[in-house]
């Protein structure tokens, strides 16, 4: 039994390995239609901290590089964001500081991490470590690979550890 | 003296401190009171938001306790002078409320109707009665019994905004669900389908698959979700209606409960959300607000159906005597052979049967009320029934009249009066006839034909005659000439009447005393006596005297002295 449950939502352009990143990590309930039919899945993660264990509720939103109205309504009520973005195409780094940038109209400043995928394609990634460096002032940033899982469960951590009691 | 204008100034207002330095002084600080309220006024009407928000964030119930009755007393100025503005700013808010209460009570009443139909029309209603009859427990208990078969499977409290789980009830035996997630995504599909409408206030309310509903009451900070299965009552609805009221009035922020991990509101909501409280509940509801049922409807019915039930046996009743008494006329008709009779009580009867073509024909319709027809199938065939088989031998036989035709077992009899040659000739045909085996004549006369009547009438007049003393001399001539006058006349008119004409002949006679040749003298005299004075009375009679008759005659007589006719009957050519 998890002491606290938070919601997150998972955000990240078009086909920036959101959905494969945490596949391997929640507890997959539902199909992966929901996703191009009602435009995001909910999955839930349960993480362990010091303090007593967390459930983070994944809400992972369909993939685009600026949130509409539908997906401003499956953001309310988030306690974390986390940010996803492809370390191959520079603008999906972009378009995942846009996502955030427009999410805090309507939450605020809410604890967010960013995951650079693809760090199996590391020698053909555009996001350079200057950009990473840059972000890293305003959130924890974790390279991560859907392939290899490598990563992920430290970022899934670091927001856990940095969401409000 | 005259003093300079600046002194002067100067000695009115050393006068002027003199006399009202204290006041003036007062004077200057209320200005730079009044200046600093100013001031702060301003300032306040600056500050006012952020100190109210300041204050709500630090007590909120207190700030909620000392504006409430302004705002309320605000809200009643604004409803008396901006009456229109405020149904304009409420409008758009009531109506929905409105239609969804009518939408919702018309779901009710349409549901209750379909219940109903079903249960009192269908086989069940009926097993239904027959049980509240048995049992003795109200009928609309009994409905109930059998239609509340539902089940709550999961009840969900959830944050309406986040779709985070506030709370979870499930039954006990089933199996782990991750309620977050589909909590979860029962709020992204409620945001997906509210988002595709275009309308903040819609809301998905249920959904259904196979045996499974999913009802879904939604509030402005949480909903309940409802997992069930089976078919549920308006009842439960009403009954997590309910309770979702109450949560919200106690539940202000839920997104603190849930970070409070509901420590605070746990007992509450769980009392709140107890599975079996809300199923008793809603069942207790559907009980008190099952329409009575009033047995007269049902005893009218029953009534009807057995009036009609008797009324259709007694018409069967009815129509089976109806069809025996016709059975029965019919085995008595003459001359008709039954073979099979078919009916129904609607149509008429069809007859199948042997008649024969002497024998009346056989009705055309069934005495029921009203009449029906009856429709005949008829062969032919020769009957035996005596009725029939003396109504042939009369056709046969043609009896003349005077003759009456018995059948008698298979002899034929006859009495009466009959012509001896239609008895000769009967007798031979009547053995022809089918159904007669013999011929009883005995007790048939022979019939005297008017001729022969006529003959025998004339027997008398042959017999009369007129004496003589001697000669031609009479002895009572004009009355024997009289009578035998008054006799022939009377049988000329019945030979008349038969179309017949007589012939009348005068023979003489004499004793035995003299010669024979003035006997036979003597006897022509008298005969010619005779014709010639009946000759004259009756003028159209064929008379004629006799003469020259040989004694050998019968009609000469030789032992009296008379004479006589001899009456004859002829044919008129």
């Amino acid at each position: 039994m998890s002491n606290a449950t938070r919601k997150v939502c998972l955000l990240g352009d078009f086909a920036v390995g959101k959905t494969s990143l945490v596949g391997r990590f929640v507890r997959n309930t539902f199909s992966d239609k929901y996703l191009t039919t009602v435009g995001v899945k909910v999955d839930t993660r349960e993480v362990a901290l010091p303090a007593g264990n967390v459930k983070l509720v994944v809400w992972d939103i369909a993939g685009r590089s600026a949130l509409d109205t539908l997906d401003k309504s499956y953001l309310r009520g988030a306690s974390g964001l986390l940010l996803v973005c492809d370390g191959t195409r520079e603008a999906t780094f972009r378009s995942a500081l846009y996502l955030q940038m427009q999410s805090k109209s309507l939450l605020g400043d809410v604890p967010a991490v960013m995951m650079v995928n693809k760090l199996d394609l590391a020698d053909r990634w555009e996001v350079t470590p200057l950009m990473v460096n840059e972000c890293r002032k305003t959130n924890p940033v974790f390279e991560t690979s859907a392939l290899t899982g490598d990563g992920v469960e430290a970022a899934f951590a670091a927001l856990a550890e940095a969401l409000p009691p | 003296m005259i003093s300079e204008p600046g002194q002067q100034d100067s000695a009115l207002s050393r006068l002027k401190a003199l006399l009202l330095g204290d006041e003036r002084a007062r004077l200057a600080q209320h200005e730079i009171d009044l200046e600093r309220l100013a001031a702060r006024d301003d300032a306040l009407a600056d500050r006012l938001p952020e100190l109210i928000e300041r204050t709500r964030e630090r007590d909120p119930e207190r700030l909620a306790h000392a504006l409430s009755e302004p705002v309320a007393e605000a809200l009643g100025s604004a409803v008396e002078r901006k009456r229109q503005l405020i149904v304009d700013l409420l409008f758009p808010v009531i109506g929905p409320g409105i239609r969804k209460a009518i939408a919702e009570a018309m779901r009710s009443l349409v549901g209750d109707l379909n219940r109903a139909l079903e249960a009192s029309l269908s086989g069940r209603g009926l097993r239904w009665r027959v049980e509240s009859w048995r049992t003795g427990v109200p009928y609309p208990q009994v409905v109930l019994k059998h239609t509340l078969r539902y089940r709550i499977d999961h009840l969900f409290l959830i944050e309406a905004g986040s779709g985070l789980v506030i709370h979870r009830e499930s039954a006990p035996e089933l199996s782990d669900l991750d309620s977050d997630a589909v909590a979860g995504m029962l709020t992204a599909i409620q945001q997906f389908v509210r988002d595709s409408v275009g309308t903040e206030a819609a809301t998905l309310d249920a959904a259904s698959v196979g045996e499974h509903l999913l009802w879904v009451e939604s509030g402005p900070r949480a909903n309940l979700a409802c997992f069930l299965r089976g078919v549920p009552t308006e009842a439960l609805r009403i009954a997590l209606r309910e309770r979702l009221e109450r949560i919200h009035e106690r539940l202000d922020d839920p997104m603190q409960a849930l970070r409070a991990g509901a420590a605070d509101h746990g007992a509450y909501i769980a009392s709140e959300t107890n599975l079996a409280r809300i199923d008793a509940e809603a069942r207790a509801a559907t009980e008190s607000t099952a329409p009575r049922a009033s047995p007269w409807p049902l005893r009218v019915i029953v009534l009807v159906a057995l009036a009609l039930l008797a009324a259709w046996w007694w018409r069967g009743y009815q129509w089976q005597r109806e069809v025996a008494t016709f059975r029965a006329t019919l085995a008595s008709w003459p001359g008709l052979v039954v073979q099979d009779v078919a009916g129904e009580r609607w149509r008429g009867v069809r007859v199948r049967a042997l008649v024969d073509p002497l024998a009346d024909a056989p009705p055309r319709t069934i005495a029921a009320d009203p009449p029906l027809p009856v429709a005949w199938d008829t062969r032919g065939y020769v009957s035996l029934d005596p009725p029939i088989v003396l109504r042939r031998a009369t056709l046969a036989l043609a009896p003349p009249a005077g003759v009456v035709l018995q059948l008698d077992g298979g002899t034929l009899r006859a009495t009466g009066t009959a012509p001896p040659g239609w008895s000769a000739s009967a007798r031979e045909r009547a053995l022809l006839v089918p159904g007669i085996a013999a011929v009883d004549f005995a007790a048939l006369a022979a019939a005297i034909s008017p001729r022969e009547l006529l003959e025998r009438s004339l027997a008398p007049i042959r017999a009369m005659e007129v004496r003589f003393v001697r000669d031609t001399e009479t002895v009572d001539g004009e009355a024997e000439v009289a009578a035998l006058v008054a006799a022939l006349r009377g049988a000329e008119q019945q030979a008349r009447a038969q179309g017949l004409a007589l012939q009348v002949r005068s023979y003489g006679s004499n004793d035995a005393a003299g010669g024979e040749t003035i006997n036979a003298a003597l006897r022509d005299d008298r005969a010619t006596w005779l014709a010639l004075r009946l000759q004259a009375a009756l003028p159209t009679l064929d008379v004629a005297a006799a003469t020259g008759v040989p004694t050998d005659d019968p009609h000469v007589r030789l032992d009296a002295r008379s004479v006589r006719v001899d009456v004859a009957l002829k044919e008129v050519p």
